[in-house]
């Protein structure tokens, strides 16, 4: 007689229509004296057809095949030189002539499509007193303060907003910033957020709303415990000495500290804590946000901002170079990554590496430092993953590249990812 | 036309005849386009990428080594050509809003309306997430099997995995399946996890 552990294989091949006639009989017989399995084929057979029935709609229903046809290209011949040849012979050869060339073919692609402007001059930090936004709502008292300190001062509605200026709100006083990135600031009570510029803050303590504009450049948000970035979206951070918690409404956010990166989604929250995963979680963000729907901004600072200072931030600006790669489903040991060296002598800026999968999930991030950048120094670099961090039996990368602009202010180009085992 | 084994419609193809060609893509036309839905399919490139890899293998079909290997070099093919339109459109598409979860509204949401529309995406989305978290070596051979309805046989000859690793593979994967949605199931009657802080 069959044991459950034995009939438990038989049970998806039994849906899928794939079981032979013995196995089928076996299975039968079972099935009718042992009423768990009878049980883990009713749920397997509900979870089937869940799946059926939501890839339903997306499967492939027209014929193609005329389309195809109709369009069909000329056959290369066997003289001319092979470019996609011997699919599983290449991808077994590591770092061979053909790869570079393709890879060069895919970067004047890249060059040609994404059409970067080099190494823009982006000011340098050091300028304190650049203007970054504006005060559009107020009420009680908020204190905004500067690191070389002189004593604070009295934060008020269409004051300036400027460079690496904190503000700090205390019980009963709340503020609303407009940035020129496009980005607002809602700030509740009890909170210090400092503004580095004007897609930079680090909210130091306390609870913060925020929208931000699609925008190339993006925003950034430190915390005690955990970095968020994002592109265009409505989310709410709230963070504690060792905990801050971020809150999607609309958009894609994504969160992460020195372990990991996740990216939220709307009606998605997560903790960042120091040696911790942030996992996702459901969460409303209604009731997460309510305290914002009271401060909205002052119409005539609304006006003032949109005319004058708004306009200080109109500037084209690509800060993620993004890039799919493949992988070939070998096991990943390195990643090697080059660029183009350029003769500026100004401080460059240091990067983030940004790993997923096909699937957009989060494999891995890396931080590589300014200083690799320097002039002088090899444009290439070589990314080495730990052996908890090593990919295997993926096909496709997707690797983000974006700046981290507080060591340095020049941007590099990056010409060729590859990947090495 | 499947009593014709891929090899000799290959040949065929070599010699000219296109109508074997024909009978390949009608014959790989599911699988391909699943496998393009997988990288692509949030973008709704799916369709797109299909026809781009069926040219791409009838060009270079004179470089295939091993005629009875077809459908896994135009798996390979399909790969290499979703990866290529990823890497000119992804930039782009970044920057503009994702769509609700990789999809484009079909006839049945329409159909469907408003509350329809709301339910069965959904399910949609839950899928693809209980998806998206398997193993990676697991979502293909499952998109194969769930959004075409491929046969084992099938879904092995265009993965170039043997079929007892694909009756394995779809186990494990059920299995885990089974459990993510199963669970996803209970939480919806929980209610949503709401973060409570002390009233400001």
């Amino acid at each position: 007689m069959a044991s459950c552990r034995q009939i438990e294989r038989l049970i998806q091949p039994c849906i899928d229509g794939e079981l032979g006639q013995s196995e089928q009989l076996i299975l039968d017989l079972h099935i009718s004296e042992c009423r768990s399995c009878a049980a883990l084929l009713d749920s397997s057979k509900t979870t089937a057809a869940t799946l059926y029935e939501a890839l339903r709609e997306v499967r492939l229903l027209e014929d193609l095949t005329p389309k195809v046809m109709a369009h069909l290209p000329d056959m290369e011949s066997l003289v001319a030189p092979a470019i996609f040849m011997n699919w599983q012979a290449e991808q077994r050869r590591r770092h061979a002539a053909q790869l570079r060339t393709s890879a060069f073919a895919m970067v004047a692609v890249v060059l040609a499509v994404l059409g970067f402007a080099i190494f823009l001059a982006w000011p340098p930090l050091e300028s304190s007193g650049r203007t970054v936004g504006m005060v559009t709502f107020q009420k009680g008292q908020v204190q905004r303060t500067t690191d070389d300190q002189q004593s604070p001062r009295r934060a008020s509605v269409q004051g300036l907003v400027k460079e690496n200026e904190r503000y700090v709100t205390s019980m009963d006083s709340t503020l609303m910033l407009a940035l020129t990135g496009g980005t607002e600031l809602k700030i509740n009570e009890d909170s210090r957020v400092k503004v580095e510029g004007d897609r930079r803050i680090a909210i130091e303590a306390g609870r913060v709303w925020l929208h931000v504009s699609k925008d190339d450049a993006g925003f950034h948000i430190s915390t005690p415990t955990g970095a968020i970035r994002v592109f265009g979206t409505t989310f709410e951070v709230s963070v504690d000495p060792d905990r801050t918690l971020v809150t999607v409404k609309e958009g894609e956010v994504q969160v992460e500290n020195d372990m990991a990166f996740s990216v939220l989604k709307p009606g998605q929250q997560a903790s960042l804590v120091l040696g911790q995963r942030p996992t996702p979680r459901e969460a409303d963000p209604g009731t997460v946000m309510r305290w914002a729907d009271d401060i909205s901004a002052d119409p005539e600072a609304q006006e003032v901002f949109l005319t004058t200072v708004k306009r200080l931030g109109d500037r084209v600006m690509r800060a993620e170079q993004m890039w799919v790669v493949e992988a070939g489903g070998h096991e990943v040991r390195s990643i090697d990554i080059a660029w183009e060296q350029g003769s500026d002598a100004r401080e460059r800026c240091g990067y983030t590496v940004y790993v997923s999968d096909a699937s957009g999930n989060p494999l891995l991030i890396h931080r590589i430092p300014a200083s690799i950048f320097q002039a002088g120094q090899p444009s290439e670099y070589s990314l080495t993953l730990e052996e908890t961090q090593v990919i295997s039996g993926v096909n496709l990368l997707h690797i983000k590249i974006v700046p981290d602009r507080r060591a340095g202010t020049v941007e590099t180009m990056f010409a060729q990812i590859e990947m090495s085992s | 036309m499947h009593h014709e084994r891929d090899a000799e419609l290959v040949f065929r193809c070599l010699e000219g005849d296109t109508d074997a060609f024909s009978s390949l893509v009608h014959r790989y036309q599911s699988a391909v386009h699943a496998t393009a839905f997988y990288y692509a399919g949030r973008y709704g490139a799916q369709e797109d990428i299909t026809q781009e890899a069926f040219w791409a293998a009838y060009r270079s079909l004179p470089h295939l080594k091993d005629p009875d290997k077809f459908g896994a070099w135009l798996k390979e093919i399909t790969t290499r050509t979703a990866a290529n339109w990823l890497r000119k459109n992804l930039p782009r598409l970044e920057r503009e809003t994702p769509l609700p979860h990789r999809r484009t509204v079909s006839i049945e949401d329409v159909r469907q309306g408003p509350q329809g529309h709301s339910e069965s995406t959904e399910k949609f989305e839950r899928v693809q997430l209980a998806i998206d978290s398997l193993p990676e070596r697991y979502r293909l051979p499952v998109l194969l099997r769930y959004m075409q309805e491929l046969s084992y046989d099938e879904i092995s000859r265009f993965t170039g995995e043997s079929r007892d690793e694909i009756r394995g593979i779809l186990h494990r994967a059920a299995r885990r399946l089974r459990e993510a949605l199963g669970e996803s199931h209970r939480k919806d009657k929980e209610g949503d996890a709401t973060w409570h802080r002390a009233d400001k």
